[in-house]
C-alpha cells in the first residue's frame, strides 16, 4: 500500500521551564546566568513509522509518554529536534476541539475563522459552510455568539470544521471521548467511512475500546520510545497486562508494607500471614480470563480454636460484590485450628468482566466476632477478551433469524 | 516571515475583522466609538490648547488640528505595539494548538488598530475641511499625499510588532519595557509640536534628542501632508529607509531564531 505519511527517527528534547524561569527576566539574561541552566529531557526517541493510505494508526501509552508531542511534530506544531517527518497530503492536527473559537462572535464567523486557520479559502469555507452546521447539529445556534453554546455544542463544531476541511491525514488527540454517546458515535462512523474512503488517521486516545474499534495498527509509547507497533489486539492486550501489572504491584505494595488499619481489623486470636494469588501454576495478580484461579491464605492461631469461620469475597473496583462465601455458609463445621495453616480456595472457569478485583478474607467466630478481618488483601486485574460490561461474562453465543442481517465487524482483526 | 503573513492573507483578514467587529460587539453605538473617541478628543483639545492656553509655537490655528495629525497616528503606534507584546502570549492555546503562522498574530493588531486610525484620520479631514470653509486653514495639494505616511507606519510597525510579540515571549518584562518607553517617546517625538530648530531657541541640544528619534521623521510626514511646513525633506528619506531596514532585519533574526521555540514556550 501507498505510504500516507513517513516518521523517520523523530526525536525530541525539551528544555525544561525552571532554564525559562530563570531567563524569564531580563536582570538574569543581562548578568548571562540562563546559560547555566540547560536542564533538558528527550520525550521522544527516535520513533520511526509509516502510516499508509487508507489505513488508521492508534497510539497508546500511559500520561507523559510523548503521544501529544508525537502527533503535535506530525501535525507540524512543534518541530522535532532530529529526524523528520515527510506527508503526502493535506494533514489537519485537531488537538483542542474549538482551538482559537472567539466566545464574542456568531458560531458562522467562528467557522470561517476556524477554517482559515485550517487553511481553508473562502471560497471553500462558503461551500462548506451548510455541510458543517448540518453535521454539527446547531442549525438554530449558529448565528449565537458561542459564549452561549454549551460545552457540547462547542465540541460538536469543532469537531464538524476539522473533518470538513478536507484532510487527507488526519490527526486526533483524544478530543472523542468528550461528547455525548450519540454524537460520539456519530464521529466515530464518519472517521470510519474517512479511511474506507482511501484517506488516513492517527489518533492518540485511552479508551481502548475506541482504539480497538477504530485502529488498523496499534503504537504503544512508553517514555518516548515505541514500546511495541503492530495488530491492536496483540498491542492492547500487552498494554493491559502491563498497565494491571504495574497497578497489582502498586496496590499489593501497599497493602502488605503498610497494613491500612482501616481496611484490616480483629482481636487477632487467629491471623492471616499472607494471601497469594495464582493462576496457572504460578504466582500472578493479572489473570487472562478464562482461566483458573487459586487463592491461597497462610493463616495462624494463637490460640487453640473451635469457633472459626474462613470467609472469602471478591468485589470490584466499583464495589459491588461479585461474590462472597464463608466455610460456614457452605456447612464445614468446625473442629479445631491450632498453629499454622493454609487455606486454599480454587475458582474454577473465572469468568469476569476486564477490569480491576479485591479479594477480602477474613478468620471470624460463627457469630462474627473478628478475629482478623482483611478487606483488599490482594487486589488483581482480569482481562478478558470478549467485550462485554457488568461483572460476569456467561458463555454465550448468539443467533438470528429472518430478516436480520449482520455484517460480521472484524477488519481483520480475528 | 513576510511569505508566511502573505500566504495566510485571508486568515489575516478575516482574524483582523473579527478583532474589530469584537470590539465594538454589544455596544449600542458599534463602529460609531471608533468616530465618537477622537471626535471628543479633538473637541477637548481644541477647548484646552486654543483658548484656555495657546503654545507659542502654535503657528497653526487651530492648535488642536495640528496636535491630532500627529496623535492619531501616535495612538495607531503605540497600542498596536502594547497589543502586539502580548498578541502571542495572549492566544497561547491558538499558538499551542493549531499549525498557526504566529507572525498573523502581531500584524493582525497592527491592522485592526489601523482601522480605528483610518476612521479618526478620515475624521481629521472632515475638521480640516470645516475650518479651510471657515477660513482659518488653507486647503493644500499636499493632503492627498496621506497615503505614504500610512504605508511607512504600517511598514515600519509590522516588524516591531513581530519583534516585540516574539521577545515578549521569552521575556516578560518586554511589555513594561515597550509601555515606559512610548511614554517617554511620545514627549519625544513631534506631537505636540513641530520638528522645527526654531522652537528650541538656545536649547539646541534638545533637537539633537528628537530628531535622534526615528519616529520623528514619521510624524514630521504628516504635519507636512496637513500643513506643507515644519518638514526638512532632506533626510527624511533617508532615515526613514535606513530605520526600516534596521527594524526588519532585527525582525527576521528574532523571527528566524524564535518561531520554532515559541509554541514550546509560549
Amino acid at each position: 500500500m501507498k505510504i500516507a505519511l513517513e516518521v523517520r527517527k523523530v526525536s525530541k528534547e525539551y528544555f525544561y521551564s525552571h532554564a525559562r524561569l530563570k531567563a524569564g527576566n531580563l536582570k538574569n539574561l543581562l548578568l548571562g546566568r540562563y546559560r547555566d541552566c540547560n536542564a533538558r529531557k528527550e520525550v521522544l526517541k527516535k520513533i520511526s513509522f509509516d502510516l499508509e493510505w487508507g489505513s488508521s494508526i492508534g497510539i497508546i501509552g500511559n500520561n507523559g509518554s510523548g503521544k501529544s508531542t508525537l502527533l503535535k511534530i506530525v501535525g507540524g506544531i512543534l518541530s522535532p529536534t532530529d529526524g523528520y517527518v515527510r506527508s503526502y497530503g493535506k494533514v489537519v492536527t485537531l488537538v483542542d476541539l474549538g482551538t482559537g473559537f472567539h466566545p464574542e462572535v456568531s458560531g458562522r464567523e467562528n467557522i470561517l475563522i476556524a477554517s482559515a486557520i485550517l487553511g481553508l479559502k473562502r471560497r471553500e469555507v462558503e461551500n462548506k459552510m451548510e455541510d458543517i452546521v448540518k453535521f454539527a447539529e446547531l442549525d438554530d445556534f449558529i448565528d449565537l455568539p458561542v459564549k452561549y453554546y454549551s460545552a457540547g455544542m462547542y465540541l460538536r463544531l469543532g469537531f464538524a470544521i476539522a473533518v470538513f476541511s478536507s484532510p487527507d491525514i488526519l490527526l486526533v488527540d483524544e478530543v472523542l471521548a468528550v461528547g455525548d454517546e450519540y454524537f460520539q458515535q456519530k464521529c466515530i462512523e464518519h472517521l470510519e467511512r474517512f479511511i474506507y474512503e482511501g484517506k488516513s488517521l492517527l489518533f492518540v486516545s485511552h479508551s481502548l475500546d475506541l482504539v480497538e474499534r477504530l485502529a488498523d495498527k496499534v503504537l504503544w509509547l512508553d517514555s518516548g520510545e515505541i514500546k511495541m507497533f503492530g495488530e491492536p489486539r496483540k498491542v492492547i492486550d500487552s498494554y493491559r497486562s502491563s498497565a494491571h501489572c504495574r497497578y497489582a504491584k502498586v496496590e499489593n505494595r501497599k497493602a502488605t508494607a503498610t497494613p491500612n488499619e482501616q481496611l484490616r481489623w480483629g482481636n487477632r486470636k487467629a491471623e492471616i500471614v499472607s494471601i497469594k494469588l495464582f493462576s496457572e501454576g504460578k504466582e500472578s495478580y493479572t489473570l487472562l480470563v478464562p482461566t483458573d484461579a487459586k487463592v491461597v491464605a497462610k493463616v495462624r492461631s494463637n490460640e487453640k480454636l473451635v469457633d472459626f469461620v474462613f470467609g472469602i469475597a471478591i468485589r470490584n473496583s466499583k464495589g459491588i460484590e461479585v461474590w462472597g462465601s464463608n466455610t460456614h455458609l457452605l456447612s464445614f463445621r468446625p473442629l479445631k485450628f491450632t498453629g499454622e495453616g493454609e487455606v486454599e480456595i480454587t475458582l474454577k472457569d473465572l469468568r469476569l468482566v476486564e477490569g480491576r478485583y479485591f479479594v477480602d478474607f477474613a478468620i471470624h467466630s460463627k457469630n462474627g466476632v473478628a478475629y482478623d478481618y482483611w478487606k483488599e488483601a490482594v487486589t488483581f486485574g482480569v482481562v478478558n477478551k470478549e467485550r462485554a460490561v457488568g461483572v460476569y461474562v456467561p458463555k454465550n453465543s448468539w443467533r438470528f433469524e429472518g430478516g436480520i442481517e449482520f455484517e460480521v465487524a472484524n477488519k481483520s482483526r480475528g | 516571515m513576510l511569505k508566511e503573513i502573505w500566504n495566510s492573507s485571508y486568515l489575516l483578514f478575516i482574524l483582523t475583522k473579527r478583532e474589530v467587529s469584537a470590539r465594538y460587539r454589544g455596544t449600542i453605538l458599534g463602529v460609531i466609538w471608533s468616530l465618537l473617541n477622537p471626535l471628543l478628543l479633538f473637541f477637548t483639545y481644541y477647548l484646552v490648547f486654543d483658548f484656555i492656553f495657546s503654545p507659542k509655537w502654535a503657528k497653526v490655528e487651530p492648535y488642536a488640528l495640528f496636535l491630532v495629525s500627529g496623535l492619531f497616528p501616535w495612538l495607531w503606534l503605540s497600542s498596536s505595539l502594547v497589543d502586539a507584546a502580548e498578541s502571542l502570549t495572549r492566544n497561547a492555546e491558538l499558538v499551542k494548538k493549531s499549525n498557526f503562522p504566529i507572525s498573523v498574530l502581531p500584524v493582525m493588531y497592527v491592522l485592526s488598530h489601523m482601522f480605528h486610525f483610518l476612521l479618526a484620520l478620515s475624521l481629521t479631514y472632515a475638521i480640516f475641511i470645516v475650518f479651510s470653509l471657515l477660513g482659518y486653514l488653507r486647503f493644500s495639494p499636499s493632503l492627498f499625499l496621506i497615503p505614504i505616511p500610512i504605508m511607512v507606519q504600517l511598514i515600519i510597525t509590522v516588524p516591531l510588532a513581530i519583534s516585540v510579540a516574539l521577545l515578549q515571549v521569552f521575556f516578560k518584562d518586554v511589555k513594561d519595557i515597550l509601555v515606559n518607553l512610548l511614554n517617554v517617546l511620545f514627549f519625544l517625538s513631534p506631537i505636540l509640536y513641530p520638528l522645527d530648530q526654531s522652537i528650541f531657541g538656545s536649547h539646541k541640544w534638545v533637537y539633537v534628542i528628537i530628531s535622534s528619534n526615528p519616529f520623528s521623521y514619521l510624524f514630521s510626514i504628516y504635519h507636512f501632508v496637513f500643513f506643507e511646513n515644519f518638514v526638512n525633506l532632506k533626510y527624511i528619506v533617508l532615515l526613514v529607509v535606513t530605520f526600516v531596514i534596521l527594524s526588519y532585519a532585527v525582525a527576521f533574526v528574532l523571527y528566524s531564531k524564535l518561531s520554532k521555540v515559541v509554541v514550546e514556550v509560549v
